[in-house]
This record gives C-alpha cells, sequence and structure tokens, in this order.
C-alpha cells in the first residue's frame, strides 16, 4: 500500500543497496506483510548475488526451452507492451524469497542497453502497480537512471530514505534539498546514514544535535560483516533468521535494531501523511 | 527361484538402467534450439515464420516439472505459460490485446534470438530498394506510420488524405468504379517519403509474420481499423471451382487463369468505408491473398 524509495542523492557510495535489501529482508521477517523489493538497477547482479548462489538450475532432465526472458522484469516489459498487466499479474513474474512475504524484482542484469531503455521508462507503471497488490514496496533507485526518470520514481513514492554517508557535506547537502521543498519534504523524507560506524566523532547523536539540529536521533543502517559475506555467497535470507536468535551483547544486536528503527520511521511518517491525506 | 530365474531378473534390471541411463544423457544434452545456421535464406519470411512456429511450440509446450522449481514458483510459470496459450488461442480470434501481446512476443524473439539486425532485416522486405517492394509492402509501411499517429482511424485518414474514395475510372473497365489501384500506392509511397528505423522495420516483419501465422492474412491489419466492414474472397472465381476446370480439358480456360486473366476469389478484398453514402465498395486488388482461414464473408 506504501512505497519506500531508498535514494543516493550524493556523489558518494553509500550503501543504498545493502540498506534496501536489509531494510526489506528485516521488515518481512517481523512484520506480516506482503513486500516487494525492486531493484532499478543496470548490468549489475549485486540483488540477485544476495539471494540466489546461481540462477541457473540444470535438472538432470536438461535444460529450459524458455531461452528468451519470460521472467523478471525483462517479462514485466513485454507483458507492458502487450497491454496485458495487471496488479495481480506482477506476482508471476518476482521471485520468491519468503513465501507471502517477500519477493524480488530484479533490475536488468545483462549489458542490453536497448532493454534497459525500454525497461526504465516503465519503472514508474511497475511501481505504481505493485502498490495495489503489495503492502510494501521497497525501491532500491539507481543513481545511474536519468534524472527525469528518477524525479518520476520519488515523484510517486510516499517515504524517500535518502542514503548518505557519514560525511558532513552529504548530509547537510540532503538537509538543503529538503528545505527546498521540492520533491523530498520534511514528511515524506527519512535521512539514513548507510555503512554507519559508531567510534567517530561524526556519530548519530552528534550529527543529528550540531548537523541536523534535531532532537530525534537520525537513522542508520550500521555496516555489518555477516551482511558482507551473506551477499556475496547468497545467503542474505539465512543470516536474517540467525540475527533473530541474537541477544543484546551480540555485535550485530545494534544492526537488526536500526533496521527495526527505520521501520518505525518510515511506517510512522507514512501514517501521518495518511492521516494529512486523509486516507 | 533358480539361479538362471535370478539372473534373469538382473539382466532384465540392467537393460532397464541402461535404457533409462541413456535416455535421460540424450534429453540433457538436447538442444531446445539449434543455434541459427546463417545462409541466404536465414532472415527471409519464410524461415522467420518457421523459426516462430517452433519457438512458440517449444514455449508452449515445454514441460515445467523437468526444470525442478520449487511449488509456487510451478504455479506462476504454469499460470504464465496458460497465459501465453490463452493469448495465441486469442489473437486467432482477433483479440486486439492478444494479439499486441503476441506480436510483441514475436519481436523479442526475433530480435533476441534470431539476430535480425539492421543489416539483415532488408532480406525478408526490401525496405532499402522502394523500388523492389511490392504494393503490399508499401501499403504495410504506410498503414503502419499512420496507425502510430492516427492508430485506428489510420486507413481512414489515408483514404481521406489522398481521396482513395472517389468514384474513378479504371484502365480495362467500362463503367467508374470504387477503386485503390496499386499506381496510386506507389504515389502516395513516394509522397509521404517515409524514413524507417530499424524497429520501424522490425514491427513491420513482425505484422507480416503474424498475419501469416496467426492472423488474418493480408486483411489482418485493415480488419482492426476503424471502418464498417471488410470483405474477402468474393472477387471472383473461387477455388473450388478452378480445380474443377482443371480435370475438365479446358485448357484455354486454365491459361487464362494462369496468366491472371480471370479474377479470382482471393485476388482482392473489399471494404466498405462509412463517409458520405453509408456504405461503399473500394476495390483493392494487389492482393494476390493467401488466405488460408476460411473468413466470414463479413467481418
Amino acid at each position: 500500500m506504501s512505497i519506500v524509495t531508498f535514494w543516493n542523492g550524493t556523489k558518494e557510495q553509500s550503501g543504498t543497496t545493502f540498506s534496501a535489501i536489509a531494510f526489506a529482508v528485516q521488515s518481512a521477517i517481523q512484520h506480516n506483510m506482503k513486500i516487494l523489493l525492486i531493484s532499478t538497477s543496470f548490468n549489475d547482479t549485486t540483488t540477485r548475488d544476495c539471494f540466489w548462489k546461481s540462477n541457473i538450475k540444470k535438472s538432470i532432465f536438461g535444460s529450459s526451452a524458455e531461452k528468451i526472458s519470460n521472467n523478471g522484469i525483462e517479462g514485466l516489459e513485454l507483458l507492458m507492451r502487450g497491454g496485458k498487466i495487471t496488479p495481480n499479474r506482477i506476482p508471476e513474474y518476482t521471485g520468491i524469497l519468503l513465501r507471502d512475504r517477500l519477493e524480488v524484482l530484479t533490475g536488468v542484469e545483462s549489458s542490453n542497453q536497448d532493454l534497459y531503455d525500454k525497461v526504465k521508462e516503465k519503472y514508474g507503471q511497475i511501481i505504481s502497480l505493485a502498490k495495489e497488490y503489495y503492502n510494501l514496496v521497497v525501491v532500491d533507485l539507481d543513481r545511474r537512471l536519468n534524472i527525469e526518470y528518477q524525479r518520476t520514481i520519488l515523484g510517486l513514492s510516499d517515504i524517500i530514505v535518502p542514503v548518505v554517508t557519514q560525511k558532513a557535506k552529504d548530509i547537510q547537502m540532503i538537509q538543503e534539498l529538503i528545505n527546498q521543498n521540492d520533491i523530498l519534504n520534511r514528511e515524506n523524507t527519512v535521512i539514513t546514514i548507510g555503512r554507519y560506524m559508531e567510534d567517530t566523532k561524526y556519530n548519530a547523536k552528534n550529527i543529528t544535535r550540531n548537523i541536523l539540529k534535531s532532537k530525534d536521533i537520525i537513522n542508520v543502517v550500521p555496516y555489518n560483516n555477516l551482511l558482507f559475506e551473506a551477499a556475496q555467497e547468497g545467503r542474505v535470507i539465512d543470516i536474517f533468521f540467525d540475527f533473530m536468535k541474537i541477544r543484546e551483547r551480540d555485535i550485530n544486536y545494534r544492526f537488526t535494531q536500526e533496521l527495526n528503527r527505520l521501520f518505525d520511521t518510515t511506517k510512522g511518517k507514512n501514517d501521518m501523511l495518511k492521516m494529512k491525506r486523509g486516507q | 527361484m533358480t539361479i538362471s530365474n535370478i539372473l534373469l531378473v538382473l539382466l532384465v534390471i540392467l537393460i532397464a538402467g541402461i535404457f533409462i541411463y541413456f535416455h535421460i544423457r540424450s534429453k540433457k544434452n538436447a538442444e531446445i534450439v539449434t543455434n541459427i545456421d546463417v545462409d541466404d535464406q536465414t532472415y527471409t519470411l519464410a524461415k522467420m515464420i518457421e523459426f516462430i512456429k517452433r519457438r512458440l511450440d517449444e514455449i508452449t509446450k515445454i514441460n515445467l516439472y523437468d526444470i525442478g522449481l520449487s511449488e509456487e514458483e510451478l504455479k506462476r510459470r504454469k499460470t504464465k505459460k496458460y497465459e501465453l496459450k490463452k493469448a495465441l488461442k486469442g489473437c486467432t480470434y482477433g483479440d486486439v490485446n492478444d494479439k499486441k501481446y503476441v506480436k510483441e512476443l514475436i519481436y523479442d524473439l526475433l530480435a533476441k534470438e534470431y539476430g535480425v539486425t539492421e543489416m539483415n532485416i532488408s532480406k525478408a522486405i526490401p525496405f532499402d530498394i522502394p523500388s523492389v517492394l511490392t504494393p503490399q509492402d508499401k501499403f504495410d509501411i504506410l498503414l503502419y506510420f499512420y496507425k502510430k499517429e492516427y492508430a485506428y482511424e489510420a486507413l481512414g485518414e489515408l483514404i481521406n488524405k489522398y481521396k482513395l474514395d472517389d468514384f474513378k475510372y479504371v484502365q480495362g473497365e467500362t463503367k467508374p468504379c470504387y477503386v485503390i489501384t496499386e499506381e496510386e500506392i506507389n504515389d502516395i509511397y513516394e509522397k509521404e517519403n517515409l524514413t524507417l528505423a530499424f524497429s520501424d522495420k522490425l514491427n513491420i516483419v513482425v505484422q507480416r509474420i503474424y498475419q501469416q501465422y496467426k492472423g488474418y492474412s493480408s486483411i489482418d491489419e485493415i480488419r482492426d481499423m476503424n471502418i464498417d466492414g471488410v470483405s474477402g474472397g468474393v472477387s471472383g472465381l473461387p477455388e473450388s471451382f478452378i480445380s474443377q476446370v482443371a480435370q475438365t480439358d479446358s485448357a484455354d480456360y486454365l491459361t487464362q487463369i494462369a496468366e491472371h486473366k480471370v479474377q479470382r476469389a482471393c485476388d482482392s478484398i473489399w471494404i466498405m468505408f462509412h463517409r458520405k453514402i453509408n456504405s461503399f465498395r473500394i476495390f483493392i486488388f494487389w492482393f494476390r491473398s493467401r488466405t488460408k482461414k476460411s473468413l466470414p464473408k463479413y467481418i
């Protein structure tokens, strides 16, 4: 019912994709919601690598006849060109991670520029339709996407999560964008620090107090070694199930708690927006 | 059980095992689509149609149980396969959405699998040499461009713009009639001076393949237009009559048929285009149609 877009508005690498993935997986495990994670990347298999070791399953009876891409975003794009898309048909093209909880729609993984050009025009439509079927649509917005398409997707989003580095300059830049009140505004934006490290002068408390001059502590997605390793081995779901067993003393506890806090913040802002709109 | 019985049972089991092993191995190594051997004929319409038929057949007949999918994935793939089958069935009844979907699938198959490119597409339809284009090619190109702009009003726009619905005299006819001639189409094509991008060319080829494989042959696109009606197979002698004549000794008559001096049923199509007069007919005579489907007289 709502769209949360993770967006990197800066020039620095801030861990947007991992933050979006971690947010989607933790939310799906903790809450009984139908969540769709959409990646808008091009020529990149990061999202797929997080969940699957290899997509080729060659059975003992030989390979599949589906040589042309009838799956994923490519299949959806074909369906849209054919004018046959409805919200209920989107799940037929997604990859299932947790049944009835979490599905993923990976971006264009090949280097086929023509295909990407076709697909990027349709992201807005796909996201809008997905919103009607899923409780939560988490979009990992690729910063290499054209500005106009980025603006379209940001415009459709209920909540925008600009993922920034711990640099004061980046945070101030996003703050300025919020003050301009164009696409980002105080109501729909949740600034989040990606790849966060606590043991520095620029920690969440100091940034909140000195740069943001706010009372609500800025959201963070701490850097996590286990997630980094699991992302390369296709075990991200497993690692989050392991995190369910950890206690307060565990070094990974803060990571899950921060993801939960991020969920609560986005949900809170979204509820406020809905109330304002009278929904 | 004697020792010979045990040996026989073991032998039968061994033979069955060897048979199963080789059966699975042959299936595993079998190529679903063999690599496309490129020769002079590869990118002709006939070869492309053959490829499309084979691929769509493979996609719809794939055994999903063999791929090793999870229960949920299997359910979804089954739904998708069923949808494609439904679209392939629906488009033969003239469903516009199904037609659009099947055409897009054919487009992807040709571009991504068959390797149709800017370099070889002219082997299907000679887009680069207008003098070699048939009137039907030219009409298809014109209609495609008009359809891009006017959608289902394309034919009406074309007729109105070039006054093709005027009452006119045609060479060899004593009375004036409503007719669109080859010359008119050639003139229009020259006047329009269209520039074709690769995607346009491929879309035109896709339509040609579609209309021969699943659609209504020459009238497939005209049929979708916002006009009063289309009629085909009513212009002259039916095929059954010609086969009857062939059994007799009327060699002279058969020669005339062979030289196209006698009008045949599929030699033209008629369209009813509503404008000032409620219903009138425009005679299009270039279609030496190969309409395979039995069409109703008026669609």
